[in-house]
């Protein structure tokens, strides 16, 4: 095997996956940067304009509704999902009747399309045709809460539509990692007289710190590529009060052909996940005393 | 044995459940088909010309029906020539096309939104038509007035409209009937109609507002407040979008909204939502334009929808009977065909004479219940087509329509900030002043 390591080989095999990694990431990514200075419509040639996208970008007041947004979801979603899926990965740990029906089930919101759940979402959640205002209308409540298509609540809908679609994914990664803890583990400790609440927060916790590092880094990413659900649920809107980064860099650059303004944000929200998921691998790091890599 | 049955009962679950589920996916994906591409011809391996005709509405046959008819019919005519007509909705047009336009691949006839096409031309990426289109006088005499001027840049011509831009409001009269109105012609006689409708359960004007491309109806009347006495101004940096005239329009979209004219989820109300509304009698009105006709001369109600240009104000700005009859975003031609495939251009000039001519003419017309933007003297028969034949009628009026619908005479960059700050002010997230503020500083951007 000696000939598998050395260095040439090495390169030789790890080539193809560099290259593609390169065309389709590393390039795309460092064009977007080099968009972001220049005014390209999409049509002829780009002018670079420096840093006048970026000093517009902290102008607008829709970039900060848009970036208020993504922070509503990464939020709610740091606070709901990763308690929420492990919590979940608990129960569907116990051995119980049903127990393989509950998992397909909590599984499967993640296999509908997103553009799908919009839709299911907007029948849901519409102030005039949805289910929950129909239902408290039946109730007798004089309340028609806007959920969605207003000016509060619509990020907040799309966290819970988001919690709702990752949940039992998450769910299903925290279980592998449950699952991954040696058995002999626990029956020292029962041995021990420690109670379940013991096991949980003496075996559980540290043995799956890494699984929770995936499920966050899972998350924070997943809340800055949050796209078809809002763009099913309320298109941006109305008037782009409920964007999000990627939706308005979508609306920048394809709606308004302002490719060179939406790439700033587009840069930008590069930037902010980036920043979340390298500093949660960190701390998480410091930590675990740097078993966390 | 039951712990085998149970898993395999489970595991046929989670499979029927997948299955079904992502097969909903599929229906999904096949009703959102922005890119679906159809073919209008199988292959033929005998066929000697094959260009592309890239039309902006995913579904050709289905949404833009005088198109393909006409498409099938010049292919009947010319066996040799293959059109193959592909279909995607506007938004991915536009980007399609601008991604084809960096690559030299244009499609050799495409949809294209005027402000893009005038940077397309200016790019040397179209084919200039002049030559071709205007030496032919015939041909030249069949438009309507000013059809051909649409994109014409220094003298040259680059595109020809794809249809004729008629906005306006549709009106049900069975409901205005029902409710002994009479139909509307002033803004007073409009919300006052508004207020008998909301007042009987009645949505009074059907508005899109979710696809804010459904502020048609607001561009006539905006029009009917100055709209070309600034713009010149505005593009050059000498005026404001905030000034009196557009902020008295801006007011009256408020008005129009505080009088309950649009209906209660009309921010989450999708243009086809207000479509539906209309045609199942829930609403009076309808904010649409001429493309509808079609539809509703198929459907149960044609005998009682009447078109109609918007109300006229009395504290309006210059001449208020104001129409739209203007040419819509062009057609153009890739130069890459014209420098590349004399031969092959020379057919799609001679599919644009013949879409363009008498033949494309009747059937657009005729067959289609469409407006050409050609001149038509053929037969209406009004008892199958109704709608149509009082489209056609408020064509022929006198109302003076300008030159350019005035999203189209705005930057390409600015048509939608345009549109939402109207769409803002009916759905009340922008005052009148807020919304021209934010068209400032819009227009600010571009500059």
């Amino acid at each position: 095997m000696r000939w598998f390591s050395n260095k040439r080989t090495k390169i030789i095999m790890l080539a193809p996956v560099i290259i593609l990694f390169s065309v389709y990431i590393v390039i795309p990514v460092a064009m977007a940067f080099y968009y972001s200075f220049t005014d390209f419509s999409g049509i002829g040639k780009p002018n670079l304009i420096g840093f006048t996208n970026y000093v517009r970008l902290f102008k607008d007041k829709v970039f900060y509704t848009a970036l208020k947004n993504t922070g509503i979801i990464l939020l709610l979603s740091i606070l709901l999902i990763v308690p929420g899926a492990f919590g979940l990965s608990l129960l569907l740990n116990r051995s119980m009747r049903g127990n393989k029906l509950a998992q397909s089930l909590c599984f499967s919101p993640n296999i509908i399309s997103p553009i799908l759940v919009g839709l299911i979402w907007v029948f849901i959640l519409d102030p005039k045709i949805g289910l929950i205002n129909a239902a408290l209308r039946a109730a007798g409540s004089l309340s028609q809460p806007e959920w969605i298509g207003g000016r509060v609540l619509t990020p907040y809908c799309v966290a819970v539509i988001f919690l709702w679609q990752t949940l039992g994914y998450n769910a299903t990664i925290f279980l592998a990692g449950i699952r991954a803890v040696p058995r002999e583990l626990y029956e020292a400790a029962e041995i021990d007289g420690a109670d379940s609440v013991q096991r949980l927060q003496y075996i559980t916790l540290p043995m799956i710190r890494q699984t929770i590092v995936i499920v966050m880094l899972l998350v924070i990413t997943g809340c800055f590529k949050i796209f078809e659900t809002v763009y099913q649920l309320t298109n941006g809107g109305p008037n782009h009060l409920s964007e999000t980064l990627v939706t308005y860099m979508y609306y920048s650059t394809f709606t308004s052909s302002r490719y060179g303004y939406g790439m700033s944000i587009a840069a930008i929200a590069f930037l902010f996940s980036a920043v979340f998921a390298v500093l949660y691998i960190y701390f998480a790091k410091e930590n675990v005393g740097g078993d966390a890599q | 044995m039951f712990k085998k049955i149970k898993k395999m009962v489970c595991l046929s679950l989670t499979v029927m459940m997948a299955t079904g589920i992502t097969a909903c996916g599929q229906t999904d994906e096949i009703l959102e088909e922005d890119s679906a591409i159809e073919s209008s011809v199988e292959e033929d391996a005998t066929e000697k010309y094959h260009f592309v005709f890239a039309e902006h509405v995913a579904n050709v046959k289905e949404q833009a029906p005088q198109v393909y008819a006409v498409v099938q019919a010049y292919m009947d005519k010319n066996p040799n020539v293959m059109i193959e007509l592909q279909g995607t909705s506007s938004d991915e047009q536009i980007r399609n096309i601008k991604m084809a336009a960096q690559n030299d691949s244009l499609p050799e006839l495409f949809w294209m939104e005027q402000g893009g096409a005038v940077e397309l031309a200016e790019a040397g990426c179209l084919a200039d038509l002049t030559e071709d289109i205007m030496e032919d006088e015939d041909f030249v005499n069949g438009f309507l007035p000013g059809m051909l001027d649409s994109l014409k840049i220094d003298g040259k011509v680059y595109g020809i409209p794809c249809e004729l831009q008629s906005n306006g409001i549709w009106l049900n009269k069975a409901l205005f009937d029902e409710y002994g109105l009479e139909m509307p012609q002033s803004y007073e006689d409009f919300i006052e109609c508004s207020k008998v409708f909301k007042e009987n359960d009645v949505i009074p004007m059907a508005q899109g507002a979710k696809d804010t491309f459904t502020a048609w109806a607001f561009e006539n009347m905006h029009c009917r407040y100055g709209f070309y006495d600034h713009i010149d101004g505005i593009i050059d940096g000498t005026d404001k979008w905030n000034n009196e005239d557009y902020l008295k329009f801006y007011e009256k979209l408020a008005d129009m909204r505080d009088n309950g004219v649009f209906p209660e989820n009309v921010s989450t109300m999708s243009y086809d939502q207000s479509v539906e509304a209309f045609l199942g009698g829930k609403a009076a009105m309808l904010n649409s334009g001429v493309w509808d006709t079609k539809k509703f001369d198929q459907s149960d109600l044609a005998e009682n929808i009447y078109y109609w240009w918007g109300p006229v104000f009395s504290d309006g700005v210059g001449t208020q009977e104001v129409s739209m009859k203007a040419p819509a975003h062009p057609y153009c031609v890739s130069a890459r065909v014209q420098e590349e495939d004399p031969e092959l251009y020379a057919v799609i000039i001679d599919f644009l004479k013949f879409y363009y001519g008498a033949e494309g003419t009747a059937i657009i017309a005729k067959d289609n219940q469409s407006i050409p933007v050609t001149k038509y003297d053929g037969e209406i028969d009004a008892d199958s087509y109704p709608v149509f034949a009082r489209v056609i009628e408020k064509m022929n009026d006198d109302w003076e329509s300008p030159a350019a619908c005035p999203d189209m005479y705005i930057d390409g960059q600015l048509i939608n900030q345009y549109r939402e700050s109207m769409i803002g002010v009916v759905n009340g997230i922008y005052t009148p002043e807020e919304a021209l503020d934010y068209m400032d500083e819009q227009q600010s951007m571009i500059e």
